[in-house]
C-alpha cells in the first residue's frame, strides 16, 4: 500500500508543475485578449507599430 | 503642540507621532505614512504619475522643505497647477474630478462607497458606475481635499485614483490578470481535491483503511489552505472590508459559507471524527471566481469598444509659424494657432481648414464611415482623422473646449449615471443580505434539531450561497452598459438611465424646423440661366472664386455650388463687397454684380419681368440672388434651407410607431405650413412664428395634458424647450447649449437616428426588466430548495454563478435583438 502514498504525492508535484506553467502563461499575457490573436495577421508590422493593440505588443528582447 | 517627535504623513499631511508612523521606502526615498491606507494611496498615485500633486498640495498648505518638498519657482508652480488641473476641473471652490476605483465587485461595494463618501462634509456629488468602476465626484475645496476623499476610500478597502476620461487608459487588465491567476489556482486545487474526495466518498460506502483515510484528509486539507486563502483572498478581503464598513455585500455570504465549511472540516480532521467538506469550500470559491471572471471579461470587451474614443490621444502637434514648423505639446495649443497635419493624423483640436483640401474620417464621433471631403474654410472636428492630403488648420478650440472632449465627458457621465430602478436595487440588496444571514442561522438551528449536524451544516451553507444578490445587482447596469454602448456605435449618445426610462414612456414627439427637419445650411437649389450669350463656365467659376472673399451663408452656398459645378476657380479682379446687398467684381474684363433685388435696382440693372418672380421666391422662404454682367441679368440663383433627405421617412416611421408628431418653429407661418405639407403633416400639427418662450409654453401645455414629450431640436433657441421636455434630443452639430440641455445627442446628425434612439431605448428597457425577472427568479425559487435541503452547497454555488452569467449573456444578447428590431424598421 506504500504505492498510494507515493502516487498521491507525485500527482501533487505534477499539479504544482502545471500551476507554474499556468502562472507563466498569465504573466506573459497569454489570456489577455483571446480575440486579438486572429486579427494579428492584419496588423502592419512597421517600426512605429501602428494598428496593433499597444498592450499585446511586447518589445522584443 | 503635540509632544515627542512628529512627522507629516506623506499622503494626507496629517501630523503623526513617530510611534504610530509607517516608514516605507518608495522609489528609494523613505516615506512616512500615518496609516496603511495612506501608504497604499501614495503608491498608487506615484504609479499613475500623479505625485506632482503632493508638491502642489504642500505648497498650498504653506509647508516648508523639511519633508523633502521642493520649493517651486513661479513657473514650476504654474505647471503643477496645470497638472492638478488636468484631473481636477472647476473654477472657484467647487471642484470636479473623475476617479477610477478598483476592487469593486458588486452592488453592495458600490453602495458602501457611495454611502460613506457622500456622508463626508464637503462632498456634493459622488456616484460610481458599477460597470466600469469609474466615478465622478464633486466637492467643496474649502471643506475637504481630494486627498482626504481618496484616503477614506482606501481606508474602507478600495483603491481610488484620479482619472481623466480623455486621458487615462483602462487599468482593468491588472485586475483581470490577478483574477485569472487566482481562478486557475482554484480550478487546479478544486480538481485535485475532488479526485481525492471521490476516494473518501468511496471509502465512506465501501470501507477504507483509517490510516489512508487520515492521510488523504490531511493532503486535502493542506491543498485547501491555498485554495481558500490564496485563491479566495479577494472574497475574504472584500467580506472583511464590508463588515468594517458595516454594509455587507455578497462577499460576506460567500466568506461565511466557505470559512465555516473549512474550519468545521479542519476540526473533524484534527479530532478524527466526522466527514470533511473541503471540496465544498474549494468549489464554492471556484464557481464564484468563474462567475466574476466571465463578468470581468464581458465588461472588458464592452469597455474596449467604447474606449476606441480614448485611443485617440496624441501628445504633440506641428505648429506652423511664419513658414517654420515647430513641434509643440498638445497642452500648449491655443486658439488662433495654425497647425499642420498629414494623412493618418488624428486631429486633436477644433478648427477651420486654412490651406489644402482633404478627406476626413469622422466615424469616431458620428458613426458614419464614409469619408467627408473638406476644403478651405470648412470646420474640422476634433477626433476626426485626416485621410488623404496634407493641410493646415487654424485652431478655434483646444483642450477641454473641443467638441471631442465635451462628447467624451458626456459619454463618461452617461456611463456613470444610474437609473432610479438600479438605485432601488442597490438599497434592497443590502437589507436582503441581513435577512439571509438570519435565515441561514435559523435553518441551521432547525435542521440541527431535526436531523443533526450532517444535514444542518450543508443547508446553512447552501442558503448563504444561493442567496447572493449579485445577479440582481448587475441586472440593470449590465443592460444599460450594453444598450448605451450599442447605440453609441450607431451615433446615438443616450446620456443616462433616467433618459432611457423617459424615452420608453414617450407619447408625443415635437420637432424644431430649422436645422432639425431642414439641414440648416443654405444650399443652391436651382440656377436659371437668363442670357445664353453672357453665361459661361468661366463666369460661374470666377463668381465662385469671388464669393470666397465673403463670409456669409449665401456666399458660401454659391461658392460651394459653382465650385463643384465648374470644377475649379477662375481669376477675378476689382472685388468690392456691397454691405448687405451683394458683391461687385470683374471677370474677363466685364463688370459683374451678384446680389439681391435692391442692389440690381441701385446699379441700374434691367430687372423688368424678374421683380415679381424674385418677390415670389422670397415669399416661399427662399433667397433669390441675381447675377448681372454689364447691367444685363444673366443668372437667377435660388438658395434655400433644404429639407433633410430622411425627414419624410422618419416622420412616417414615427407615425407607424403610433407617436403623434408636432412641429414648433420660429419661422414664418407660411413656410412652416408648406414644409408640413411636403412632409405629409396636417396644418393642425404645426405652429409657426414662435419665440423660444412660446415654444416652452407649448411644451408645458402638452405636459399639462399628461403627455410625455420628446423634443428634437438644435440651436440656442431650442435649449429651454429641450430642457423642459421629458426627453430632449439634439442634433450633434447643434450649439453647445442645446447639447448640454438634452438627454440624447445624435452625433451622426441624421434625423433617422430619432427612430433608432427609440428602438434602442425600448430594447434596453425590455432587457433590464428581463434581467431583473431572472435574477429575482433564481433567488425566489432556489432559496426554498436550499432551505428544504434539496440543494447541496456545490450546486448552490454553480446555480449562483450561472444566474450572474445568464444575466451577463442575456445583456450581451441585446446587441442582436436591437439590431434585429432596427432591421425590421428598415435600417
Amino acid at each position: 500500500m506504500i504505492s498510494i502514498y507515493i502516487l498521491i504525492l507525485l500527482s501533487l508535484l505534477v499539479a504544482a508543475g502545471a500551476f507554474v506553467l499556468y502562472l507563466w502563461a498569465v504573466r506573459t499575457g497569454q489570456f489577455e485578449d483571446l480575440e486579438e490573436t486572429k486579427f494579428q495577421i492584419f496588423d502592419e508590422d512597421d517600426e512605429t507599430g501602428t494598428g496593433s493593440h499597444p498592450e499585446t505588443r511586447q518589445p522584443k528582447p | 503642540m503635540q509632544k515627542g517627535v512628529h512627522f507629516y504623513c506623506d499622503h494626507c499631511s496629517k501630523l503623526t507621532p513617530e510611534k504610530k508612523l509607517t516608514k516605507t521606502p518608495v522609489n528609494g526615498v523613505e516615506r512616512h505614512f500615518c496609516c496603511p491606507g495612506c501608504e497604499l494611496s501614495f503608491k498608487v498615485l506615484k504609479q499613475v504619475g500623479f505625485d506632482d500633486y503632493y508638491n502642489l498640495q504642500r505648497k498650498e498648505l504653506g509647508l516648508d522643505e523639511d519633508r523633502g518638498a521642493v520649493t517651486l519657482s513661479s513657473e514650476e508652480e504654474a505647471r503643477m497647477k496645470e497638472l492638478y488641473g488636468e484631473f481636477v476641473q472647476g473654477e472657484g471652490p467647487i471642484k470636479l474630478a473623475y476617479l477610477k476605483i478598483e476592487k469593486i465587485h458588486c452592488a453592495a461595494c458600490v453602495f458602501a462607497n457611495e454611502e460613506i463618501i457622500r456622508k463626508m462634509t464637503g462632498v456634493l456629488e459622488f456616484s460610481i458606475n458599477p460597470g466600469t468602476h469609474r466615478s465622478k465626484i464633486r466637492w467643496d475645496d474649502r471643506l475637504i481635499s481630494l486627498a482626504e476623499i481618496l484616503n477614506t476610500i482606501a481606508g474602507i478597502g478600495y483603491y481610488a485614483y484620479p482619472f481623466h476620461p480623455s486621458k487615462a487608459k483602462p487599468t482593468l487588465d491588472a485586475e483581470t490578470r490577478d483574477l485569472t491567476t487566482r481562478l486557475g489556482a482554484s480550478a487546479l486545487i478544486s480538481m485535485n481535491v475532488m479526485l481525492l474526495a471521490i476516494g473518501l466518498y468511496a471509502g465512506y460506502f465501501q470501507g477504507i483503511d483509517p490510516q489512508i483515510r487520515a492521510f488523504i484528509q490531511w493532503i486535502v486539507m493542506i491543498m485547501t489552505i491555498p485554495g481558500v486563502f490564496y485563491a479566495g483572498k479577494p472574497i475574504l478581503q472584500g467580506a472583511w472590508y464590508n463588515l468594517k464598513a458595516k454594509s455587507p455585500g455578497m462577499d460576506v455570504l460567500i466568506a461565511t459559507g466557505t470559512l465555516s465549511a473549512f474550519f468545521l472540516s479542519v476540526w473533524h480532521v484534527m479530532t478524527g471524527t466526522g466527514e470533511t467538506y473541503f471540496d465544498t469550500a474549494n468549489m464554492l470559491i471556484f464557481f464564484i471566481l468563474l462567475g466574476r471572471y466571465v463578468e470581468a471579461k464581458a465588461k472588458q470587451k464592452i469597455i474596449r469598444e467604447t474606449d476606441k474614443y480614448e485611443d485617440y490621444r496624441i501628445e504633440t502637434v506641428t505648429r506652423v509659424m511664419d513658414g517654420i514648423r515647430v513641434n509643440i505639446s498638445l497642452e500648449e495649443v491655443k486658439p488662433g494657432m495654425v497647425l499642420e497635419f498629414y494623412p493618418g493624423d488624428v486631429i486633436p483640436a477644433d478648427g477651420l481648414l486654412a490651406e489644402g483640401e482633404t478627406s476626413f474620417d469622422e466615424s469616431v464621433l458620428t458613426g458614419e464611415s464614409r469619408p467627408r471631403r473638406k476644403k478651405n474654410g470648412d470646420q474640422v472636428i476634433s477626433g476626426s482623422r485626416n485621410l488623404t492630403e496634407r493641410f493646415t488648420m487654424t485652431v478655434t478650440h483646444a483642450g477641454e473646449g473641443t467638441i471631442f472632449s465635451r462628447v467624451l465627458e458626456l459619454i463618461e457621465d452617461s456611463q456613470l449615471s444610474k437609473s432610479p430602478i438600479s438605485r432601488l436595487v442597490d438599497q434592497v440588496s443590502v437589507r436582503f443580505i441581513y435577512a439571509i444571514l438570519v435565515l441561514s442561522g435559523l435553518s441551521f438551528i432547525w435542521w440541527n434539531l431535526n436531523g443533526g449536524l450532517g444535514i444542518a451544516f450543508p443547508v446553512a451553507v447552501s442558503v448563504l450561497v444561493i442567496a447572493c444578490p449579485c445577479a440582481l445587482g448587475i441586472a440593470t447596469p449590465m443592460a444599460l452598459l450594453v444598450g448605451t454602448g450599442e447605440s453609441l456605435k450607431k451615433g446615438v449618445l443616450i446620456k443616462n438611465g433616467e433618459v432611457l426610462e423617459e424615452l420608453v414612456k414617450t407619447d408625443q414627439v415635437v420637432f424644431d424646423k430649422t436645422g432639425t427637419l431642414t439641414t440648416g445650411v443654405m444650399t443652391v437649389v436651382r440656377v436659371q440661366s437668363l442670357n445664353q450669350r453672357l453665361d459661361s463656365q468661366e463666369l460661374r467659376a470666377s463668381l465662385a472664386h469671388a464669393e470666397t472673399e465673403v463670409f456669409h451663408p449665401v456666399a458660401r452656398a454659391i461658392r460651394t455650388h459653382f465650385y463643384a459645378e465648374t470644377g475649379g476657380y477662375q481669376p477675378y479682379s476689382g472685388f468690392q463687397a456691397l454691405g448687405g446687398m451683394g458683391i461687385r467684381f470683374e471677370s474677363a474684363g466685364k463688370e459683374v454684380f451678384a446680389g439681391n433685388l435692391r442692389l440690381m435696382t441701385e446699379m441700374g440693372v434691367d430687372t423688368v419681368g424678374l421683380e415679381s418672380r424674385m418677390m415670389e421666391l422670397s415669399a416661399e422662404g427662399k433667397v433669390p440672388v441675381l447675377v448681372a454682367v454689364g447691367r444685363q441679368p444673366v443668372l437667377l440663383i435660388e438658395i434655400a434651407d433644404e429639407i433633410r433627405p430622411d425627414a419624410k421617412e422618419t416622420l412616417a416611421k414615427l407615425k407607424k410607431l403610433g407617436l403623434p408628431v408636432m412641429i414648433l418653429s420660429g419661422d414664418r407661418k407660411e413656410n412652416v405650413y408648406r414644409l408640413a405639407e411636403e412632409l405629409g403633416l396636417s396644418p393642425d400639427q404645426v405652429r409657426g412664428e414662435l419665440s423660444p418662450e412660446d415654444k416652452t409654453a407649448e411644451i408645458k401645455k402638452l405636459s399639462a395634458e399628461g403627455k410625455k414629450v420628446m423634443m428634437v431640436g438644435d440651436g440656442v433657441n431650442d435649449a429651454p424647450s429641450l430642457a423642459l421636455a421629458s426627453v430632449g434630443i439634439s442634433m450633434g452639430e447643434g450649439s453647445s447649449i442645446s447639447l448640454e440641455n438634452s438627454g440624447v445627442i445624435l452625433l451622426n446628425n441624421t434625423l433617422s437616428s430619432v427612430v433608432k434612439t427609440l428602438v434602442f431605448a425600448k430594447s434596453t428597457y425590455r432587457k433590464i426588466r428581463q434581467n431583473l425577472f431572472w435574477a429575482l427568479f433564481y433567488n425566489v425559487v432556489m432559496i426554498p430548495l436550499a432551505l428544504f435541503a434539496v440543494l447541496i452547497p456545490i450546486y448552490a454555488a454553480m446555480a449562483m454563478s450561472l444566474s450572474s452569467i445568464s444575466v451577463v449573456v442575456n445583456s450581451l444578447y441585446l446587441k442582436r435583438t436591437a439590431g434585429k428590431r432596427l432591421r425590421q424598421m428598415g435600417y
